[in-house]
């Protein structure tokens, strides 16, 4: 089978070509985060398939954003473009449901997709994560690495999955043995 | 306590384990995994599911595509294409499949899986490659290991494994009828069906054949039985898996193959041999507290009958095995992959060649350490003890120097290690750098052979012997793989250096002597050899449907024997071609799928058997360099049925020199729907 061919948000060749170059002579630092790419949406429907219990069907992905951030805005609405109106991943398909970053929790959702550069403002998706115990997936590796987020997925360059176990835990997340021995767990 | 009596207390045990009330869910979902990462999952490498670009082994994986779109009708016609691999095609029905060197009829230094579960036959030391009972539309992938890889594997597994994956049939659903007609009577079909409630349970049937023209074996000294013209294979596998409670699986499966056909044996003899293979396999895995936790029960039985222009009556085989194998794989600390453990196995050989029965039992521990050192940078290093102590209570050949006393006092224990450091220090580069030692174990017939033939007032003895030591395997191997994105390619490279002691060969192919009034002849340990070589290539595919690949293979064997010539089984110094090219590609067009491979070889030498008054005599053969090739045009006609056509051997090549038979070209008209 074929996977569905990968949507990225739109780079300029030149921009490209030169990221290409810079990265190849090894002088380009991996960036924290890269804006939210067709393949990350894909992989984060995977990884919901590998929790103890597994969603399946229609699950409602919240987008948390912050309209006055431009870049979890552009997010957001990449995200958008990416899942239209349902992308069908395997058994599920993730239905967008946008939740802005000052009203958590009035909008159900089966799990929290945090945009990227939130910053300090993403703990508070930690915290409505512990308390709905919701599962939060981000491509902002930082805001799991401070726990903000339980898991991370980046596939720039390959798929790094990354997985905070205590706030997996917090959240009332459990994975399965095989998924987590192929992660980067910290 | 019988063997399985045992089998059945311990498979108790640990379902009552396991089947308590755990946490955590899921065993290895090998689809879900390599969809989710975006390339194949193995756990061939270490036992711990990992990315086959990261694995601490030299690895390959051949896809469920590439199967498809190879036209072969059989797995050593696939493999023919890949670096590092020798296949020689002796008959109709009859390869042998060897990695970097020491290519031989019967080679035992290759380890063959289906699902975990050993198809390499221990009468012998060999894989029936035609006997395998699997379709090839229900594999998903076959991961190809170059190298030691004892550690995780066990015996054999000497100088690489293949292991052959099929789909899950608690995940996938596999519903495929085929249908093939070609040249040389050629008739193939082929049926797999699943059934299952996706996660839950499922059952996958499959089964299927082949029937076609033998080689031409005129110009051999062998006298076919009249049903050795249109040799067949068949079989069948019911493979079921179901999940009893959230964190358990249980698997099933049964499995039986059939088969008529030539074969070159082990001594370069021709003979007809019919086949029967069956196996029972039952494996639970709980995701629990304390890991991964696995049993897996399997047991093969294989009937051989031998008819042979040596012996007016058929000659016949048994091989029974049993394996019991408990595995607990687990994380700690974050970055530290941990896998521990126990095997036992009982394997048996009876029959006429046994003159009696004779079993040995093997116990081993293994364990493994993965550590995550940093996201670029792995260690893993994992080692095996094997200790196997033969027994044999029936009496032995009047004339046989040794007694079963000999046998029941003869026992090895043996180490086995495999160590491997990966860094990737950019996304597109990955240095593996590699150490193993495997080991080979003796055959049953190379312990327990036993036959005496009343030569007038003399006798011939020919025997095996429980003093032979396993062979050893040592590697050591630097790996460069590099990703090439602008031409969307991936650039693959190795270089290694093997040592390996003690081979051994059994008693039909060794000198004899004279003693006590009988022609003697023993199985013995016979020398040992190096290897040195590398494999480099390049392989791709594009978004505008082309498909590439090209490698080159060198390798370089030179060994040392007490036995000089004509003693062939002994001698590897040009078993193997030292340099083979392979390349090949192909192209997706609207519903339009072609591809072509070619395989060049340098020249080898091969040996011609013949059976004289006196004994054995080898008559070497050059053959000369050559290119085979196949090739295959397919068409969707819609979303179930595709048609094909494909092509092997098309070059018709001298591929085993002058006086052995030879591989004819065949082409193969097919009707594949998919339901």
């Amino acid at each position: 089978m074929t996977p569905p061919k990968n949507k990225t948000v739109p780079v300029s060749r030149t921009g490209r070509f030169i990221a290409m170059g810079m990265a190849v002579a090894g002088l380009l630092p991996l960036p924290a985060h890269a804006a939210v790419s067709a393949k990350d949406i894909q992989v984060v429907a995977r990884v919901l398939g590998f929790t103890t219990t597994p969603l399946t069907g229609n699950v409602k992905m919240g987008i948390v954003y912050d309209a006055a951030n431009a870049g979890s805005a552009a997010d957001e609405q990449a995200l958008l473009g990416i899942l239209g109106s349902g992308l069908t991943v395997g058994a599920l398909t993730l239905i967008p449901v946008p939740i802005t970053i000052d009203k958590l929790g009035s909008t159900p959702a089966g799990f929290l997709f945090l945009t990227a550069g939130l910053g300090a403002e993403a703990a508070k998706v930690g915290s409505q994560a512990n308390a709905a115990k919701l599962l939060c997936i981000t491509n902002d590796l930082a805001a799991t690495q401070a726990g903000s987020c339980a898991v991370t997925v980046q596939t720039a360059n390959g798929v790094q999955i990354t997985v905070n176990k205590a706030a997996a835990q917090s959240s009332g997340v459990a994975f399965a043995s095989a998924f987590m021995l192929m992660i980067t767990e910290i | 306590m019988s063997v399985r009596t045992s089998l059945g207390l311990a498979c108790t045990a640990i379902v009552s384990v396991a089947l308590a009330p755990c946490a955590r869910a899921q065993e290895i979902n090998y689809g879900a995994l390599s969809a989710m990462f975006g390339e194949p999952v193995t756990t061939s490498a270490t036992g711990s599911p990992q990315k086959a670009s990261q694995t601490p082994a030299n690895l390959q994986i051949i896809t469920a595509d590439d199967i498809r779109r190879s036209g072969a009708t059989d797995i050593p016609d696939i493999l023919r294409y890949y670096a590092g691999i020798d296949v020689r095609t002796e008959g109709a029905l009859d390869n042998d499949v060897s990695i970097r060197g020491y290519g031989q009829p019967y080679n035992p230094r290759l380890l063959v899986l289906i699902n975990g579960r050993q198809v390499y036959l221990d009468d012998y030391g060999y894989t029936a490659w035609q006997n395998l009972p699997v379709q090839l539309a229900d594999i998903r992938q076959i991961e190809i290991v170059r190298g030691p890889a004892s550690a995780l594997f066990g015996f054999n597994a000497a100088s690489g494994v293949i292991n052959i994956i099929t789909y899950d049939p608690l995940f996938d659903k596999t519903n495929v009828l085929n249908f093939g007609i070609g040249t040389h009577g050629t008739y193939t079909g082929s049926l797999v069906s699943t059934l299952n409630e996706p996660g839950k349970g499922g059952i996958t049937v499959q089964l299927g054949g082949i029937k076609t023209d033998e080689f031409n074996q005129s110009a051999i000294s062998y006298s076919p039985p009249p049903d050795a013209s249109r040799p067949y294979a068949g079989n069948y596998a019911v493979d079921a898996r179901f999940k009893p409670t959230d964190n358990t699986e249980v698997t099933l499966e049964t499995t039986k193959s059939v088969s008529n056909a030539s074969y070159e044996g082990s001594i370069f003899n021709y003979s007809t041999q019919s086949y029967r293979i069956e196996s029972y396999k039952a494996g639970i895995s709980a995701d629990t507290q304390l890991g991964l936790i696995s049993l897996l029960g399997y047991t093969n039985e294989a009937e051989t009958t031998y008819h042979s222009s040596a012996s007016s009556t058929p000659e016949n085989d048994n091989n029974q095995i049993y394996v019991i194998q408990l595995n607990d794989l687990f994380k700690i600390a974050n970055a530290h992959a941990i896998r521990l453990g126990l095997e036992y196995r009982n394997n048996r050989g009876s029959g006429l060649l046994f003159a009696g029965t004779l079993h040995y039992n093997n116990f081993a521990a293994d364990a493994m350490w993965n550590w995550q050192i940093s996201p670029s940078l792995s260690f893993t290093a994992a080692g095996r003890i094997d200790h196997l102590e033969i027994e044999r209570d029936d009496p032995l050949s009047s004339a046989d120097i040794y007694t079963p006393a000999d046998y029941n006092a003869s026992n090895f224990t043996t180490p086995s290690y495999n160590v491997g450091v990966v860094w990737q220090p950019t996304a597109n580069d990955t240095f593996r750098f590699l150490t193993g030692r495997a080991v080979q174990a003796p055959s049953l017939l190379d312990l327990g052979f036993d036959i005496q033939i009343p030569e007038g007032p003399i006798s011939v003895v020919v025997a095996g012997n429980p003093n032979l030591k396993p062979s050893i395997s040592t590697n050591y191997e630097i790996d460069y793989d590099r990703q090439i994105s602008p031409i969307h390619s991936i650039l693959r490279t190795a270089i290694y250096y093997n040592i390996s002691q003690d081979f051994m060969a059994n008693a039909s192919g060794l000198p004899g002597h004279f003693a006590d009034g009988a022609y003697q002849f023993y199985s013995e340990n016979t020398g040992n050899g190096q290897a040195a070589g590398g494999e480099m290539g390049l392989s791709g595919s594009n978004d505008a449907g082309f498909r590439w690949n090209a490698s080159y293979s060198l390798v370089s064997v030179r060994n040392k024997t007490p036995f000089g010539p004509p003693s062939a089984p002994a001698n590897f110094n040009n078993a193997t071609p030292t340099s083979a090219i392979d390349f090949g590609g192909g192209y997706s067009w609207h519903q339009w799928e072609t591809d072509a491979e070619a395989h060049w070889q340098s020249n080898y030498e091969n040996n011609i058997y013949s059976a004289t008054a006196t004994g054995t005599v080898y008559t070497p053969v050059a053959v000369a360099n050559y290119i085979t090739a196949s090739a295959r045009i397919g068409y969707t006609v819609n979303s179930h049925v595709i048609l094909a056509v494909a092509g092997q051997a098309l070059t018709q090549a001298n591929q085993n020199g002058f006086g052995a038979p030879q591989p004819y070209r065949r082409v193969l008209f097919s009707a594949t729907f998919t339901y």
